[in-house]
């Protein structure tokens, strides 16, 4: 804990700057913008009593990413948008690796957006890897909040957050009314270490609708500018897969997730709802996501041994998540609250809550800033997701290039 | 517990420490009333004296329109750009800065055709280019400002060749600019608020706030009121005059 406090005078001392720049190139109707994060941050856990390893007590890169937009024209632009650490952490994995035989994680493939867009038709078309139009918490922007990471429900542990494939959107009345819908490959950000598709071969079907009013509402969490009118957003998704193998084939190994949730040999509807209301500085976000998921097979470890008298050959989970955010602006501060409940499987008994506290220390918005987040759960489900620790610290520096 | 404390104290000390008074007089403004335009999200808007009209652009479909005071469009330009964020009359022109686009595009007043394109490059974030285009009849040269991340107010020469530099702080970003006899007015869309400015300077005289989402345009008319438009809302805020006589 000492190491923490040290850290943290460290961090004032040296975050005395308010460093900020974007490059922007220009050719003829050619734009290219590069810009990049950098943030790190320490970490320090509570250990339960018993609890001998402190190895997750260290220092981390949360980020190092480069990121390239351009526009190629009117109509066209694109996107780059690279993270080195998670290339790396990849590239070093495994037994007698760099990585001390960590494994690779393939749902932070380093690849977080590769895609183009043409804006040229009544309907916008992107094509490429990025994020999906699906949940307001995964679209938000983490970086534009006090938090180090998004909720434990939209994380991507419950379902993908990238994918590759087509989306066609459409903004009605000064984009108040935004409506998505595309088709990916189902895998999530597994498709870039996969390269092909599971065995099915069917694709993942995703539609988002959201309304804002009175006025169009960014994707973002905290109300910086203090807006002097209620403005709110209604959001509802919904996604459908069907992922039943032929023979012999199974889901790519790993494909299901830490919980086994992201995807099942069967049939995958996920759906949710999201509202987001800010006024005077103060934010408020709901999300609601349930997962029905329809295993092909009687013997899937989903259904925990369960007959389908029991089970009725269906396992539900689902989450949902409260966060709460106020900016001071004369004391450049941010503070937030966010609890989530959620339950990874109907079939097994418990679930788990958990309580974040957020603090963003603004030395030029959110662009260069010091974050502190507090993390504690509040109730474990010790079946699912056996907790080693009480609470969790992680205090850092985010830099924005 | 101690450590909770601890890190409480350290947390007030760094807030309290940032703390910034400007210490310039500080007025509110509420408006008087305002309209819905056609136009999607109204960028910047000037008034000309000489018709009792308006200028706006919007940075949504990047055209230039001329409206009655009232807000109704009479026509639009033909030729269109991306992003346009700033626009001002001189002469006979109309001229309009194209934020993403980095260009200034130079429009005939009676006829609304495109005269002149000015490459205006700005290495700065791409959406946080020139934002704010005004000509300051005090130094005789026209005015852009880089939104933020920084604020840099650039004199420019009748080619917008830069002509000399000023840093501005104070407030997050700046999204218009106006030179209104012999001041500059600045207006700040983060922060909601009108500064006058010494024109020479550029030094913050006056503050007053303003209780609009998203103001963008800033203008006044032949009576001084002051004509602000919300890109977000689409609407045309009109307040009466400023509360203080300038100096």
């Amino acid at each position: 804990m000492n190491k923490l406090l040290g850290i943290s005078l460290l961090l004032s001392v040296a975050a005395t700057t308010t460093v900020s720049a974007q490059y922007t190139l220009t050719a003829g109707e050619n734009v290219l913008e590069i810009k990049g994060i950098v943030a790190s941050y320490y970490q320090y856990q509570m250990l339960k009593v018993g609890q001998t390893s402190y190895k997750k007590n260290n220092f981390y890169i949360k980020d190092a990413q480069l990121d390239l937009v351009g526009r190629h024209g009117k109509n066209i632009e694109f996107e780059l948008q690279v993270d080195f650490n998670d290339l790396a952490i990849n590239a070093t994995a495994g037994a007698g690796g760099l990585g001390g035989g960590a494994a690779a994680d393939p749902f932070a493939p380093g690849v977080k957006a590769a895609y183009f867009i043409y804006k040229g038709l009544p309907i916008q078309i992107k094509l490429g890897y990025d994020k999906l139009p699906y949940s307001m918490g995964s679209m938000d922007d983490r970086y534009n909040n006090s938090f180090w990471s998004h909720g434990y429900l939209c994380d991507g542990n419950f379902f993908a957050r990238r994918d590759l494939g087509i989306t066609l959107s459409k903004s009605l009345w000064n984009k108040r009314i935004n409506m998505y819908g595309g088709v990916y490959s189902g895998l999530g950000e597994m498709v870039i270490g996969n390269a092909d598709n599971d065995a099915s071969g069917n694709p993942e079907y995703v539609g988002r609708v959201d309304v804002s009013y009175p006025s169009k509402m960014d994707y973002t969490e905290v109300d910086q500018i203090g807006v002097p009118t209620p403005i709110f957003r209604l959001g509802a998704n919904v996604r459908y897969m069907n992922k039943t193998q032929n023979g012999t084939s199974t889901i790519p190994a790993g494909s299901e997730g830490t919980y086994g949730v992201r995807i099942v040999d069967g049939e995958n509807l996920k759906y949710g709802f999201d509202a987001n209301v800010m006024y005077k500085s103060i934010s408020l976000q709901f999300e609601s996501d349930f997962n029905d998921l329809r295993p092909s097979k009687a013997t899937d470890p989903i259904f925990e041994g369960t007959s389908s008298n029991i089970n009725h050959n269906v396992v539900h989970a689902g989450g949902t998540q409260l966060q709460l955010n106020y900016f001071w602006k004369h004391i450049s501060s941010v503070f937030s609250v966010r609890y989530e409940n959620i339950n990874y499987n109907d079939l097994i008994v418990g679930k788990e809550e958990w309580l974040t506290i957020g603090y963003a220390y603004q030395l030029n918005g959110f662009k260069n800033c010091i974050k502190f987040n507090y993390d504690h759960p509040l109730t474990e489900d010790t079946q699912q997701d056996p907790i080693k620790y009480n609470a969790r610290f992680r205090l850092g520096w985010q830099l924005t290039f | 517990m101690r450590y909770l404390i601890f890190f409480f104290a350290l947390i007030t000390s760094i807030v309290l420490s940032s703390y910034n008074y400007k210490g310039v007089p500080h007025h509110k403004l509420k408006f008087e009333h305002f309209i819905p335009t056609e136009i999607s999200e109204p960028s910047d808007v000037v008034y000309d004296q000489e018709t009792n009209h308006m200028f706006v652009v919007s940075d949504h479909t990047g055209t230039l329109y001329e409206c009655e005071i009232s807000g109704k469009v009479i026509r639009k330009a033909p030729e269109k750009g991306l992003d346009f964020e700033g626009v001002e009359i001189k002469d006979n022109n109309v001229f309009v800065a194209d934020e993403s686009g980095r260009k200034v595009y130079k429009y005939n007043k009676k006829d609304l055709s495109l005269v002149y394109t000015y490459n205006t490059p700005y290495d700065g974030p791409r959406n946080s280019g020139f934002e704010s285009l005004t000509y300051n009849e005090t130094k005789k040269c026209f005015i852009m400002i880089s939104e933020k991340n920084p604020i840099v107010i650039f004199e420019m020469d009748e080619n917008f060749k830069v002509l000399k530099q000023y840093p501005f702080s104070g407030v997050r970003d700046i999204s218009a600019a106006r030179w209104y006899k012999g001041q500059m007015y600045l207006l700040s869309d983060m922060d909601m608020s009108i500064m006058r400015c010494d024109p020479n300077t550029y030094e913050v005289k006056e503050e007053y706030s303003i209780n609009v989402l998203n103001p963008e345009g800033l203008a006044f008319d032949k009576n001084s009121n002051i004509i602000i438009t919300s890109d977000k809302l689409s609407r045309i805020y009109y307040f009466k005059n400023l509360p203080t006589n300038n100096e």
